[in-house]
């Protein structure tokens, strides 16, 4: 009798393993079921649509975890204040509606305060982008992200300081950033820049107004700019990196670094004063051969040369202090070139 | 009058103000109600404004009360606790030499142990070669030879050890006015001699001379430097403290060839020129450093 339900109960068990078995290879054969569609961003819009009628504060936040889009209706003059940036590689474009836009891609999320509004519009004039939820001043203001994009009026005034970002700037009127470290890249800003990093490069394209550029280590490239207003400066310094000015069309420009080479194309404007210094490396310009102007150069342990035609002046030639003073066509531009250990070389304009 | 009457004493005392705030209170209640304690209390009064100011006329000021002899008593005795041991010492001292016999002897003992001091340090070198030789007389002797004792004529040659045991004499070839001679020129000194306290002669730098302006730059240089080299290696990572170090070092450099030639020539505008672009460039060096770490305090 005992060995009969033993029996059955041992068939019984391999039944049950049979049946558990079945379900499963029943269970693979099955095709899984639809996951939802990956979240995609949409596609920011770069066109340049007409510019919207006056709206409150919008918040989506359908991008799942991790990011954040805000947008905001502001005057079309805003000074917009980005007081930290912790890392995120960001991109600022400038469009022709007054509202500001911010999108974050994996990264905290952001919030707007408005300091002060127009008393004409009631839109914000004055609007600083930090992290929600955070008082100004604090540390946990700091936004971050893996990519940080901005939209704003094309004449709102932009301010931002950052640890390790990679800012590129796109139209807008003014800008001021000050960066730890990080490529810094600016164009078309048509009311002035004040750039510093000190740990990368700065690049500066088809901009106006004045211009300072500041780096520790790395490379400053300016090109096709202009002053806005008579009596805007252009100022490039670096300490361990080269300097090339490419049309940069101020009256007053002031370059210099310390171990890199500095490097000026362009024509020197009547009236205008430049100066271009270097501890060690080289200074190079190239101006067209009917310029007018009087270069003072002084070059310790180095060398001068010019393809162009001078009338040279003065000059000493002694050990560790060699200085020239010389003038092409009627010298109405003051240019003064220094080197204590670099080649100056004036060469024809392509 | 009744038993809670008060003494003359105790109304006088309230008067000059030395009774407690208590029994002031007391005093008044019950003199407000007491017909007889309240004119003792005016008699006393009438009687202290005279006294009062009679002493006024006579010596122009307070007579101290009870409280103010107590006061001063008890700032004595606090004062007192606060003298150091070397004003207790200072303060027994002069008592005792005040009087004239034990001042005398201290300044008789003074005396001798100034005495002493001169004449142990004017006492003569016994030791002397040259003493030893002629004092023992075997300098006379005709076969003499060599003497043990190490003699270096050369004043430009390094002084020898000197001998750490008794000093051997023996028989020398030379004549005793060699001896002498080389005696008198040896730069062998006695380890023991004493030595003779010169005054201290404190020699001035030559002051560096500045160029105009120099002085600033070298001055706002010295304040950065000391700044920034304390906290460089915090706020600096690898990258750019090598970095950094070469662009001071090339600035270095530069400043120290500039310097020899405008202290070659101090006429030279140019050399002048690019000392002066150096310095600047060594300050916007410093600077940076500086402006990073405010960046990164204002970050953090």
């Amino acid at each position: 009798m005992l060995i009969g339900i033993s029996k059955f109960s041992v068939c019984a068990v391999l039944v049950c393993f049979a049946t558990v078995g079945l379900n499963d290879l029943s269970a693979q054969t099955v095709p899984p079921p639809k996951q939802p569609k990956a979240e995609v961003a949409p596609k920011r819009d770069t066109r340049v649509p007409p510019a919207p009628p006056a709206r409150p504060e919008r918040i989506s936040e359908q991008y799942g975890r991790g990011n954040t889009e805000k947008a905001i209706a502001v005057d079309p003059n805003v000074n917009i204040q980005i007081p930290c940036i912790s890392q995120a590689r960001v991109t600022v474009n400038g469009w022709q509606r007054d509202e500001i836009r911010v999108f974050i891609r994996n990264g905290t999320s952001v919030g707007f305060k408005v300091h002060e509004n127009d008393p004409k519009s009631g839109k914000p004039v004055w609007v600083v982008i930090a992290k929600q939820a955070a008082s100004i001043g604090t540390a946990s203001e700091c936004i971050s992200g893996e990519r940080i994009d901005i939209e704003v009026p094309l004449r709102a005034s932009l301010k931002i300081t950052g640890r390790e970002t990679e800012p590129r700037i796109d139209s807008v009127r003014r800008v001021e950033i000050k960066n730890l470290g990080g490529n810094v890249f600016l164009r078309n800003i048509s009311g002035g820049i004040v750039a510093s990093t000190y740990e990368g490069d700065v690049s500066v394209e088809n901009s106006s107004g004045q211009i300072v550029l500041d780096t520790s280590t790395g490379n400053i490239l300016a090109f096709e700019v202009a002053p806005g207003q008579i009596g805007e400066v252009f100022k490039a310094k670096t300490s361990n990196g080269a300097i090339t000015l490419q049309n940069v069309n101020h009256r007053q420009i002031d370059a210099s670094s310390i171990t890199g080479s500095l490097l000026f194309n362009g024509k020197f404007l009547s009236g205008g004063i430049y100066g271009f210094k270097t501890q060690k490396g080289s200074i190079k310009l190239a101006i067209p051969a009917a310029s007018s102007c009087q270069v003072s150069a002084w070059y310790g342990y180095g060398t001068i040369n010019s393809e162009i035609p001078m009338k040279i002046e003065t000059e000493n030639i002694s050990e560790g202090g060699k200085s020239m003073v010389a003038r092409f066509g009627d010298g109405s531009a003051k240019v003064t070139l220094a080197t204590s250990n670099g080649r100056i070389s004036i060469v024809k304009q392509q | 009058m009744n038993d809670k009457c008060f003494e003359i004493g105790t109304i006088q005392a309230f008067l000059d103000g030395e009774t407690t705030p208590e029994l002031s209170f007391r005093l008044t209640e019950h003199t407000a109600a007491c017909d007889k304690c309240a004119f003792l209390l005016a008699e006393a009064e009438e009687e202290s404004s005279e006294v009062f100011a009679m002493l006024d006329r006579e010596l122009n000021t307070l007579v101290p009360t009870q409280r103010l002899w107590s006061n001063i008593t008890v700032a004595l005795a606090e004062e007192k606790k606060q003298v150091s041991f070397w004003d207790n010492a200072r303060g027994y001292l002069f008592t005792l030499f005040a009087n004239p016999s034990l001042g005398v002897a201290a300044s008789v003992l003074v005396i001798a142990g100034l005495f002493a001091a001169v004449w142990t340090l004017k006492a003569p070198v016994l030791n002397d070669p040259a003493d030893v030789l002629v004092a023992s007389g075997q300098v006379q002797s005709p076969a003499s030879r060599t003497a043990q004792v190490n003699v270096t004529a050369s004043g430009e040659e390094p002084i020898p050890a000197p001998p750490t045991g008794p000093i051997q004499v023996d028989e020398t070839n030379y004549s005793p006015d060699k001896i002498r001679k080389l005696a008198s020129t040896t730069n062998y000194r006695q380890a023991d001699q004493p030595v003779r306290a010169e005054h201290a002669v404190v020699r001035s730098q030559p002051a560096e001379l500045y160029l105009p302006g120099e002085e600033s730059y070298v001055r706002t240089i010295a304040d950065l430097k000391q700044n920034v080299d304390s906290r460089k290696d915090l706020i600096l990572d690898p990258s750019l403290r090598m970095a950094y170090e070469r662009d001071i070092a090339v600035v270095n450099d530069s400043i120290k060839r500039m310097k020899e030639v405008v202290k070659k020539n101090p006429k030279n505008q140019a050399a002048k020129q690019v000392l002066y672009s150096s310095y600047q460039n060594k300050i916007d060096l410093l600077n940076s450093v500086v402006e990073r770490e405010e960046l990164m305090a204002a970050l953090q």
